[in-house]
């Protein structure tokens, strides 16, 4: 599978580390019964060191080409790490392409987005919003060199790169900003939700949410797309074909999987 | 008490959604004027939008406010300052990154109700008052075809306030803050 542009560097990035270990051994996964660790890259092992500078590089709009995106001005906390509209547009206002999905879980979510499903890590995927060009979004595409210039001038940055990547020596690049981002998402986890919290026996919903979950379940079908523990079957169904958005076709050239394979999803509340 | 917001409805048809503060960043994705063939209308209330506009250098920290002082209803082209160098008064919910810019002014309100902040870019826009950053009630786009490109909406009370700008992509941009009818 041809991938073209800044989709090929995600891959060729991550593919000596495709090898995915069950989970990093020291790394303790507080999760209820039932649920088992996400799958983790044998060269990006889970620390907490990863995790905070990951915190930390996912707020920070230096990650854009004008200082105006972060990875969290999309995928913000209040709507579940999503957004609120229909597509956000990129750092010069670049019109959007699709609905951001929301990051809860997404440790165990494959593929990881609609557009692509050759991206098979978080490692992978990080690195498209920042340096894509279909569509742009952060803008930082050939500007890589820029972006270690700028955290790099960081003194704060300089320390936790080092406790992050000790046998890399603190490394500041393209790569280890994917791998800390990675760790971070690695750790949007829902789980304890009062729909979760029911199902596992414990107060039950209110009644107006368990008249939704009987017609979510029910009548409504949403459940047919919408199912297991992250209310995603995470396959590529066909709706009405989109104009603008040619979905998965444009990664994998294969016609069936075509545009308007996901209907427009906002705010996912849990 | 707080007034009733009157919700002013453009020629253009951009309404505006009472909307938490934190959903200015959601207004970006529609307001695309590269296919107009022809300037859009601006209704009277930003008529000072388009006429002559003043010049402004925001200040990097609160203390020094005084020189940064907007007169209501004029419009001005302003310089921001490196967001490294600016102490904002409230830490923004959206500070912008190193290579952003931000900056803060000042304006004084003699009558408490409506106003408006418009915007010629989707800059991140709070209004302290009281030494704490008010919730908008109102955000939306500026009219179609128009170099305005956000509006953002307080109910304040009589007194001097603090704009704050941050995130914004370039060193200049076009505001005012004008009372609403």
């Amino acid at each position: 599978m041809r991938l073209p542009g800044v989709l090929g560097a995600a891959t060729a990035l991550a593919a000596s580390a495709i090898t995915l270990a069950a989970a990093s051994p020291q790394w303790a996964w507080h999760l209820p019964a039932g649920i088992s660790p996400p799958p983790v890259p044998a060269d990006n092992a889970m620390t907490k060191a990863r995790v905070v500078l990951g915190h930390r590089l996912f707020y920070d709009a230096d990650l854009s080409i004008n200082g105006t995106l972060s990875c969290a001005t999309c995928h913000e906390q209040r709507h579940s790490f999503s957004d609120g509209v229909q597509a956000h547009p990129g750092a010069h206002g670049e019109p959007g392409l699709r609905n951001v999905p929301s990051l809860l879980n997404v440790a165990w979510a494959t593929p990881l987005t609609w557009a692509n499903p050759g991206l098979a890590t978080l490692e992978q995927q990080a690195i498209v919003p920042i340096v894509g060009d279909d569509p742009v979004e952060m803008g930082m595409k050939g500007q890589e060199a820029e972006l270690s210039r700028r955290l790099s001038a960081n003194s704060c940055y300089r320390k936790l790169f080092k406790r992050a990547f000790p046998e890399e020596h603190g490394r500041i690049n393209l790569g280890s900003v994917a791998q800390a981002l990675a760790a971070f998402q690695r750790l949007i986890i829902s789980f304890d939700s009062a729909w979760d919290r029911a199902r596992a026996g414990g107060p039950p919903l209110v009644e107006e949410a368990r008249r939704g979950e009987t017609l979510f379940y029910g009548t409504a079908g949403c459940a047919f797309c919408h199912s297991g523990p992250n209310l995603s079957d995470y396959h590529l169904h066909q709706f009405a074909a989109s104009n603008k958005d040619r979905g998965a076709i444009s990664a994998t050239h294969r016609p069936r999987t075509t545009a308007g394979s996901v209907h427009p999803r906002y705010a996912t509340w849990r | 008490m707080i007034r009733t917001v009157v919700t002013i409805f453009f020629a253009s048809a951009a309404s505006l959604a009472a909307l938490p503060a934190v959903a200015q960043d959601a207004m970006r994705h529609a307001h695309d004027s590269s296919s107009c063939a022809s300037p859009g209308a601006m209704p009277p209330a930003l008529a000072a939008w388009e006429g002559t506009r003043g010049s402004m250098t925001a200040v990097a920290k609160p203390g020094a406010i005084r020189s940064a002082l907007l007169v209501l209803g004029k419009a001005y082209d302003v310089t921001l300052q490196p967001t490294p160098a600016v102490k904002y008064a409230v830490a923004p919910l959206k500070p912008g990154g190193s290579v952003s810019f931000g900056g803060l002014f000042a304006f004084d309100v003699a009558e408490p109700g409506a106003y408006r902040v418009p915007l010629s870019t989707h800059s991140w826009t709070d209004v302290i008052e009281d030494g704490q950053a008010l919730q908008s009630v109102a955000h939306g786009h500026g009219p179609e075809c128009t170099s305005l490109a956000k509006m953002v909406d307080y109910v304040l009370k009589s007194g001097r306030h603090i704009l704050q700008i941050a995130a914004n992509g370039d060193p200049t941009l076009s505001l005012m803050v004008v009372k609403l009818p």
